[in-house]
Formats: C-alpha cells, structure tokens, sequence
C-alpha cells in the first residue's frame, strides 16, 4: 500500500513536469475571414478547446490570438484545424513554445512538446542555433511557424527565452 | 390604406421579437454564414457544426401586397458544405402572387424548401479576402393547393454563384433553375434568373470586431418565368422576363444580424392580364448561435 501512495505523489509532481512542455501563446494569422458572426464563430470555436484560457479575433488584421492554460495538451495543429473547420485559411502563426530540443535524422534540431508536437527550428542567425545546441533541459522560444508541408512545421526562432546554457 | 396593415405589422413585429427572443435563451453553439445580400445569391458557407437561424420579413405587390414571414435555419455539416431549411409563414396572400424566387437563396413565395450549398472552389488571396464558388441545390413543396388558380407542385432548384469578399468590396454573381412538377394536369412555368451584386463597407465603418459591422449592397434580379399550363394547355397570358435594381444594407453585431432591402422593376415584358411585380421588400433579422 506505501508504495502505491509513494507511485501516486511522484505521479503528481510529473504532471506538472508534462504541461511545462507545451505551446504558451498563440499568433495565427487567419485569411478569408471578413464579417463579424466569422469572428464571432471562430472565437467562440477557439474559446471551447480544452487548454485554451482565452482567444480573441481582430477582423481588421486577420489574427487569432489565444493564451493557453498553464497546462495543456494543445497544439498548434489543433488550432489551426478549428481555423479551418471554421472555413478559414491559417497561415504563419507567432508562437511561444516550452519543449525540449534533440536532432533528427537529418541533424536539425527539433523541439518537442509535451503533446508530443514537433518544431523544425530555423534561425536567420546560426548563433542562435548553437545556444539552442547547446542548452540541456527544456526551454521557451518565441517565433514564426511556418503552414505546415507534411515533414515537419518549421519554426523560425526570434527569441530564446530561457536558454540555460 | 387599409387598418389590416397595422394588425400585419404588428404581428410580424411581435413574431420577429418572440423568435429573436427564444434564440438568446438557447444560444450555445457556433457562428458565420447567410451574411451576404438580401435578395441575390452569395457564396458564404457556415463552419462546421455552426449553427444560424433567420426570420424575415418578405413583401410584395402584384395588384395588392402579400406579406410573408420565412424562418430559415442554416447548419453546416462541414465547412465546405451548408444544410438549409426555410419554411415559409404567409402573413396575407394574394390569388395571383408573382412567379419568381422573392429570395434566390430560400425558395419562391409559398414554398417550403431544403437546399445545399456545396462550396466547390475557394481560394485566400489575403487577410479578409475570399474568392469563392458555391453551388446551391434545392427542393420545394408548396404550402398551399393553388397559386395564381393553378395547382402547384412540388419543383426543384439548382443554382450556381461565385464572387470575391474582402473588408472593404464584395461582388457575386450567380444563376439558376427552378423546374415546377405538374399537379391536376397544371403546372407553373419554370423560372430561370441570375443575379449580381456589389457591395460596400465604408470606411466609416471599418471597426474591427467585435464594434458593429455594416455594409451596403446594390443588388439586381433578372428573371425568365416560363408559360404555365392550365388543364394540360398553356396559358399564353403567363410568363415573360423581369428585372429588378434595388439597394440594400446588412448591420453585423457580434452574432447578430440585420438586413433589409427593396428592388424595383427597371424592365418587365409580361404580357397583358398579368399585373408587373411593382416591389420586392425584404427584412432579416440573423442570429448565429
């Protein structure tokens, strides 16, 4: 019995460790949305995803904004399926991201989720990419997610917030 | 004018409100779709799963007016793919109404109709942007035995539009077909139209959302009625074309809309013994759940 009890509080403190990995804020440029009961719709659709604390639309600019829950199991795929569940086009999307960072077969660096997303990162400045390299752990990067071609969303990286290297 | 006019009017208004009133009770669902022009064909899908309903107010006048109520609900099975029902409420008939489809997106006066809206082109070229072509697909049963003295039955309706919308100029134009059965040996002529549109939002109204959303339209319906056939024989005095020109408005609100418009006849070749269709009024109020 004590060592169920033992399973069931290590249990609990790696949920928490789980959510860390996860998408944080969303940016999604949306295209063909050009009335009010459209925001409306995809606000409302945004707004009942389990892990989304809060989204808004501005029509004016074409952009879906939505903060996510401390922890959740969200990804951008699922966001961008609502946009076109909704009738919409999603293209590129400003992210913050928490996960941690290995290479594929190819020797890019990819960030994984806690969902179980994967990010191809890109930079414009190789550095940034080194940082990346070299930090151990999870970490938090801010960026451009290109639409998806089916191998992989290419993340642009702008900013990495917590590199521990 | 006679004191029916005010009793119509406010029963009209009093049912408008009641429905409109039921709607906010039960609201829990999603948005977007049917918000276009008035009496044109338009392309707009509704999401998938998104429900949205309208009431609206028709009129016309043929030798005396006939006032008609439509209750339309819209669900879309996928986001490319829209269900519709309208179900038609006459609020005072007249004998000879005219032929014509009074709103080419929910069937001819009298007619209860389900239709499908088939998107089957779409393309994104920017924010606010779509450019797309919708194919509309419908059947209708007549809620009364006779219209104009003949017996109706039910018809069928295709429809085929395509147009651009942005947040600042919208344009569709469109066509199609409605094909009347025969009923007792009568049949009411078929009515072939297209129609165009163009719209408008001023900048004066280019808030973003969720601030009230307006645009104005120019909308125009040219219509080829068919002869109809009394006792197997045609009827030489019915048929003929139509045109009619009008303006219209449409005011968003979150997921509230309200629309209304008048077309006029700037053309009418139908022959004698038939009255020209002298208006057509609409009003529409929308509610997206």
């Amino acid at each position: 019995m004590k060592n169920y009890i033992v399973l069931f509080l290590i249990g609990l403190f790696l949920i928490p460790l789980q959510g860390q990995a996860q998408l944080l804020e969303v940016n999604q440029t949306v295209f063909g949305m050009d009335c009010a009961p459209c925001a409306y719709g995809l606000e409302k659709r945004i707004n009942q995803i389990a892990g989304v604390q809060s989204a808004s639309v501005s029509l004016n600019e074409g952009l879906l904004t939505a903060t996510l829950s401390k922890e959740n199991q969200l990804t951008l795929q699922r966001i961008r399926k609502a946009v076109e569940e909704s009738g919409f086009k999603a293209k590129e999307a400003n992210i913050t991201v928490t996960g941690t960072v290995t290479k594929n077969e190819s020797g890019s660096l990819v960030l994984e989720t806690g969902a179980g997303e994967r990010f191809i990162l890109e930079a414009e400045n190789e550095r940034k990419l080194e940082d990346i390299s070299n930090t151990k752990g999870s970490l938090t990067i801010t960026g451009k997610a290109e639409t998806s071609d089916g191998a992989g969303t290419k993340l642009w990286v702008a900013s990495i917030n917590n590199p521990k290297a | 004018m006679s004191t029916r006019y005010p009793k119509i009017a406010i029963r009209l208004l009093l049912l408008i409100i009641s429905v409109g009133l039921s709607q906010v009770v039960v609201s829990n669902s999603y948005a977007q779709g049917g918000h276009g022009p008035v009496f044109t064909l338009a392309t707009p899908t509704l999401g998938q799963g998104e429900l949205s309903f309208d009431v609206m107010a028709m009129s016309t006048r043929q030798g005396n007016s006939a006032w008609m109520l439509r209750q339309n609900w819209h669900y879309g099975l996928t986001e490319d793919i829209q269900l519709n029902v309208s179900v038609p409420t006459p609020l005072q008939r007249i004998a000879n109404p005219p032929q014509g489809r009074l709103g080419t997106m929910m069937g001819s006066y009298g007619d209860l109709e389900v239709s499908g809206l088939f998107r089957l082109f779409k393309t994104y070229p920017g924010v606010g942007q779509r450019f797309e072509s919708t194919l509309l697909l419908s059947g209708s049963v007549p809620t009364e035995d006779k219209r104009g003295g003949l017996h109706v039955g039910p018809s069928l309706h295709g429809g085929l539009v395509t147009g651009y919308a942005s947040r600042t100029f919208y344009g569709w134009a469109g066509g199609g077909f409605q094909y009347y059965t025969e009923q007792h040996n009568d049949r009411l002529g078929d009515i072939a139209y297209v129609t165009g549109v163009i719209g408008y939002r001023p900048p004066l109204f280019q808030h973003d959302y969720p601030k009230p959303d307006w645009r104005i339209f120019v909308e125009s319906v040219t219509e080829w009625v068919g002869n109809s056939t009394r006792n197997g024989a045609e009827q030489a005095n019915t048929g003929g074309t139509k045109s009619l020109l009008g303006p219209s408005v449409l005011g968003l609100y979150g997921k509230w809309g309200l629309s209304g418009g008048m077309l006029f006849p700037v053309y009418s070749s139908f022959q004698s013994g038939q009255d020209s269709e002298s208006y057509r009024l609409n009003f529409v109020l929308s509610y997206w759940f």
